[in-house]
């Protein structure tokens, strides 16, 4: 290759290398490169010692002579075409397109005027019965049974297991409170209440006193509780070892801060200002397995069944009511999201409310 | 192709030039909008858009919120939506039939460089905005360039500029901060896929870093510290430079996101335990009739969600202001105890101990590596699912890994305050509890500990010997690192 | 039209210069005076260099535009002079320009010793601060007032961010560190600029000559968000300096208690 430039760049030198160039047919147009492989091309000896893509270039074909404008430069053209077009578009729009968004728009900002409504109607449930159209109160009893084949839970952890804080956590066997059964599969700690106080309703009693919410050996007493709103719930610990109780409410904020061992006075407090539509976790985030739930309710016809799996609501307005039923264990966590009773004036009315086991998820 | 070749670029620009008219015409063609959060997105769809008589969530939310270049500024917001009140002194008939009003502004307040627009708030021309053609500052001459329907009186009170802060504030916010944070203020902007940690998402109306306690939302100042210091050891950068006309611009409207971030999730939380798409499909399941559902979802519209609309905005104006007041600040009863080895040791004790379990999550040796970061832990947001990857998760469901205290790293601040903070509000929304209950000098006896620990020769130098391993094992078959 | 061709050839030389002539009046020139002593050193070399370089630029352009010219006024018809080269030109226009840019070379090495070799650092020099880049900011750390400045961090230590506090009238050290890419420390008034190697602790340093505040920058593209890693370099006398990091110590050491800091207010 070296030879071949050098012997090209000596014949460049030469003076009269130009009128050899011009007298190649055809070879005016070609570009400088071209012109220098080309111009050995008269010295036949030179292409032996060629690369092929030397050859290659030799062998380029030469330009016709009756070139026209728009083909020697077609990139040119159609640039120039583009271009004029993009601006008659933009022209014709009125103006450059407003490119960017985002940043370089100037939003404009309208006023919304606080709403003038008045502050909740729904904390407070509607005014207390006396309305004659009604009649007597009526009590709304019953158990809650599961139906189907169910074998009792056995215990999470045996006594002495391997887990944290053994010495407290394991001093006993710790059952599994997802499911607890009674006798003639009656379940225990399911929550029964009606979504939203009913008119003629009684008014929701707050208790002065708080809420003594405990645990010892790992567990929550009570596991499932009923709170009402504005009640102030204290966090009490009898275990020796650090517990942190940490709320999921969806429409209260949540709570999470530690609790001292031993605490009998209940330092942590917190208080539910509103209702929640299902009962929210409690839980413990050293020990993963410490659950409870509460409900927050801002009416009285909430319970939570017992270990009979028997519960009883009293004072309802006489009428049909839609009770929900919600069990930690089932799937999606309602057992029934509608259960219909009808209350008659002055009258108990008693329902078994069937808990299908295969509406359970463990 | 058919065309001959010559003719290809003629056809092409015509097609540049018919694409260029149609997009470059178009008014929505680059226009950012705020994205709705998977919880309105997991409801029913009469419940998400509402019906013709009853607004769903993403009607309500619209009508107070609005969008990203049309913003709407509720009143009832504790939000700064910039402008400067003032009052008309006197109204001249200039000769042009232009209105020239000359306008006083409170005492202590300042008349604005500029004005572009002013408001009518009070008095017959209420809720009229004229644009003002000339503004004098000195004087307050402001001369309208149109004449608003109603007679202007002296005394009236109006607006220069009103929303002009918040408006500034969007557009300084999707320069600085929305390729992180989202236009929606949702931690999920271009960039955020990149990082670890990610960033912020507003929309729970939490922030980690406070100085308030527990129970309060974070203050200006906190989320002007925030702002101005950066926070080390994540990709939030330092804005000190910027100015504090911006800064207080860009401050709004984190918390206007913000507001309107748990705004939805309030509305969503009304509806999503009754109405959501998965309840609606259980509910078909069990036996209900899709027209009854239908039916009692439009009454829940019309009273109940209507109703909550407006308390639930008060809500939000409550916790809000009740952040930037003197009672949600924390302050230790205590000064600060002297920093001297036997503090330092107290502390390690107290870090130890079975009280405040600290080494539980962040380990014997302070690395961020206690056994509660190698458990598989279920999400009690969603029905107790287990997370995909072991370890401690927050609110935003990111791995949260308790801090390494060795490094010297503090995200928060490494003011001995700020260590106070933590420790007593612990850190909200991720999994630093609060411990606002143990006496105010052992957690200064914590934080001369903490502080003194990258400084440790070996790990626990400082303190006592670490109390005996069975009892910061972990559960199952988890192995917890031997102390020494 | 060969004379337009001649004419348009020597316009834009013209207009090189005129613009050049006119620049600092107009603001397209240095970033200020040079506030620091080897400021001024570089922007000397600066001004050495440029007007060699034009003395040049103007001759060659002469000659050239005179050649144009006269090709361009030539009679059509007449022959053209054909050349075979001057040897002896050629050797000249060699060495004087070798010589020239030997000259330059030799002459700016004392400037770049000083400024870049460690050994040839001012005696005097004190560590003031480790300034720490990362993406997007610049991460201040000043040694426990009265200690010296190590590159391990020490307890007491200082933090601050965007804003170093340097004193003037002496010549001070940083070390320039960073956390995450490569960035760089310019700070165009004082006209020091130091690449940031992950890995490496570099000492820069610079001695500001007036009270004032300056711009620091970074010069190394970093990220999305290097156009705007600015910073502030605040120039003071030592004892506002002093003040400034008792101030910044007790700020540090805040513990929420004391009654007007309570509210740790910023704004």
């Amino acid at each position: 290759m070296r030879s071949f430039l050098s012997s090209v760049l000596s014949k460049r030198l030469n003076s009269c290398h130009r009128e050899k160039i011009q007298s190649a047919s055809g070879m005016r147009q070609l570009p400088g490169t071209l012109r220098f492989l080309a111009a050995s091309e008269s010295g036949e000896s030179q292409t032996s010692g060629l690369t092929p893509t030397a050859r290659l270039g030799l062998r380029a074909k030469p330009v016709p002579r009756n070139v026209s404008l728009s083909d020697v430069n077609p990139m040119k053209k159609t640039s120039v075409i583009m271009l004029i077009c993009l601006l008659a578009g933009s022209a014709g729009c009125g103006g450059v397109p407003d490119f960017g968004g985002g940043a370089s728009v100037v939003p404009d900002v309208t006023f919304v005027a606080a709403d003038s409504e008045a502050a909740a109607v729904s904390d407070a449930p509607a005014e207390s019965f006396g309305t004659a159209a009604s009649g007597e109160p009526g009590t709304f009893t019953g158990k809650v049974v599961m139906t189907g084949s169910v074998t009792a839970l056995p215990p999470l952890f045996r006594q002495g297991a391997a887990i944290k804080d053994p010495a407290v956590c394991a001093a006993v066997d710790v059952p599994d409170e997802r499911l607890v059964l009674g006798d003639g599969n009656a379940v225990k700690g399911v929550f029964v209440y009606l979504n939203k106080a009913p008119k003629n309703g009684k008014a929701l009693e707050v208790p002065a006193e708080p809420f003594m919410f405990d645990q010892k050996n790992c567990r929550f007493f009570p596991h499932c509780v009923i709170i009402p709103v504005g009640q102030m719930v204290k966090v009490l610990s009898d275990d020796s070892v650090a517990h942190n109780t940490h709320t999921y409410p969806q429409k209260n904020p949540s709570v999470n801060s530690g609790v001292a061992p031993g605490d009998r006075e209940g330092k942590l407090d917190f208080t539910y200002r509103k209702a929640e539509s299902v009962p929210l976790s409690v839980k413990c985030d050293y020990h993963t397995w410490m659950t409870a739930y509460q409900l927050p309710v801002d009416h009285p016809y909430a319970v939570v069944t017992d270990e009979n799996g028997a519960f009883s609501i009293s004072d309802l307005p006489p009428g049909k009511h839609s009770f929900v039923v919600w069990h930690e264990a089932a799937d999606g966590g309602f057992v029934e999201r509608k259960f219909a009773v009808e209350i008659k004036s002055g009258e108990t009315t008693e329902m078994q409310i069937d808990y299908p086991s295969d509406r359970l998820k463990l | 192709m058919s065309m001959t070749p010559s003719l290809k670029p003629l056809a092409l620009a015509g097609l540049l030039s018919v694409v260029a008219a149609t997009v470059g015409c178009s008014d929505t063609a680059f226009e950012s909008s705020f994205v709705y959060s998977e919880g309105t997105l997991s409801l029913m769809r009469e419940a998400q858009a509402g019906t013709k008589e009853n607004p769903g969530v993403k009607t309500l939310l619209d009508d107070r919120f609005g969008d990203p270049q049309h913003l709407k500024a509720w009143e009832k917001l504790p939000i700064d939506f910039g402008g400067t009140m003032t009052s008309v002194e006197t109204v001249v008939e200039s000769g042009d039939g232009k209105k020239l009003v000359i306008l006083t502004v409170q005492e202590g307040m300042a008349l604005p460089e500029k004005a572009v627009s002013v408001q009518f708030v009070s008095g017959a021309c209420s809720g009229e905005t004229v644009q003002v053609a000339k503004w004098n500052p000195k004087t307050g001459e402001a001369t309208l360039a149109a004449v608003p329907g109603k007679e202007i009186a002296a005394g009236d009170t109006c607006a220069i500029d009103r929303g002009a802060g918040l408006s500034s504030g969007r557009m300084l916010y999707m320069r600085h901060c929305s390729h992180c944070h989202g236009t929606t203020g949702d931690g999920n902007g271009p960039t955020a896929r990149y990082m670890t940690p990610k960033p912020r998402d507003y929309r729970n109306g939490i922030f980690k870093f406070t100085s308030t306690n527990d129970m309060s939302k974070a203050s200006r100042s906190d989320l002007s510290r925030i702002v101005k210091y950066g926070i080390p050891g994540t990709y939030m950068p330092s804005f000190l430079l910027m100015k504090d006309d911006e800064h207080h611009a860009i401050i709004e409207y984190v918390r206007f996101l913000s507001m309107r971030g748990e705004y939805e999730r309030k509305l969503v939380a009304e509806l999503s335990s009754d109405y959501s798409q998965n309840a609606y499909d259980s509910r078909l399941k069990s036996g209900e009739k899709k027209a009854e559902i239908q039916k009692e979802l439009d009454e829940f519209l019309a009273e109940d969600l209507k109703e909550s609309a407006g308390t639930l905005g008060d809500d939000l104006a409550e916790i809000w202001s009740a952040a930037d007041t003197d009672e949600a600040v924390i302050v230790p009863s205590v000064p600060r105890v002297p920093d001297t080895p036997e503090s330092r040791r107290h502390g390690r004790e107290l870090y130890l101990s079975k009280t405040l379990n600290c080494a539980d999550c962040h380990g014997i040796d302070a690395a961020g590596n206690g056994p509660q970061t190698i458990a598989f832990e279920k999400n009690p947001a969603k029905s107790d699912e287990l997370y995909n990857e072991p370890g401690l998760h927050d609110i935003w469901d990111n791995l949260n890994q308790p801090r390494n205290l060795q490094m010297g790293m503090y995200r928060g601040g490494r003011r001995p305050i700020d260590l106070f903070s933590r420790i007593h509000a612990g850190i909200k929304g991720s999994r630093m509890p609060s411990f606002k209950n143990t006496p105010h000098e052992d957690i200064w006896h914590i934080v001369n500990y903490v502080l003194s620990i990258p400084f440790e020769t070996d790990p626990g130098a400082t303190g006592i010997a670490p109390i005996a391993a069975e009892s910061v094992a972990a559960p199952a078959a988890v192995t917890a690192p031997a102390p020494e | 039209m060969k004379k337009f061709w001649a004419l348009f050839f020597f316009f834009w030389p013209t207009v090189a210069i005129i613009s050049c002539l006119i620049a600092p009046s107009r603001g397209w020139w240095f970033p200020g005076a040079p506030m620091s002593r080897t400021g001024i050193q570089i922007d000397g070399l600066f001004y050495l260099i440029l007007i060699i370089v034009t003395i040049t630029f103007v001759a060659t352009q002469y000659v050239l535009a005179y050649a144009l010219w006269m090709g361009a006024t030539k009679d059509p018809g007449s022959k053209a002079f054909f050349s075979h080269g001057s040897h002896k030109l050629e050797i000249v226009w060699t060495i004087v320009p070798s010589f020239i840019l030997v000259f330059i070379s030799l002459s700016q090495l004392d400037v770049l010793a000083e400024i870049r070799v460690i050994s040839k650092f001012p005696e005097k020099a004190t560590k003031v601060a480790e300034v720490t880049a990362r993406q997007f900011e610049w991460r201040i750390r000043y040694p426990k007032p009265g200690s010296e400045l190590t590159t391990e961090e020490n307890p007491g230590d200082l933090y601050y961010v965007n804003e170093l506090h340097v004193p003037t009238g002496k010549p001070v050290i940083i070390n320039l560190r960073t956390q995450d890419v490569q960035h760089a420390f310019f700070s165009p008034q004082l006209r020091v600029k130091q690449d940031a190697v992950p890995g490496l602790v570099i000492p820069v340093w610079f001695d500001v000559l007036e009270v004032g505040t300056y711009d620091l920058v970074c010069a190394e593209l970093c990220g999305w968000g290097h156009y705007k890693m600015k910073a502030r370099i605040v120039a003071q006398s030592q004892g506002s300096v002093d003040k400034y990091l008792k101030e910044l110590e007790a700020e540090q050491n805040e513990d929420g208690t004391k009654s007007e800091a309570a509210k740790t207010d910023d704004e």
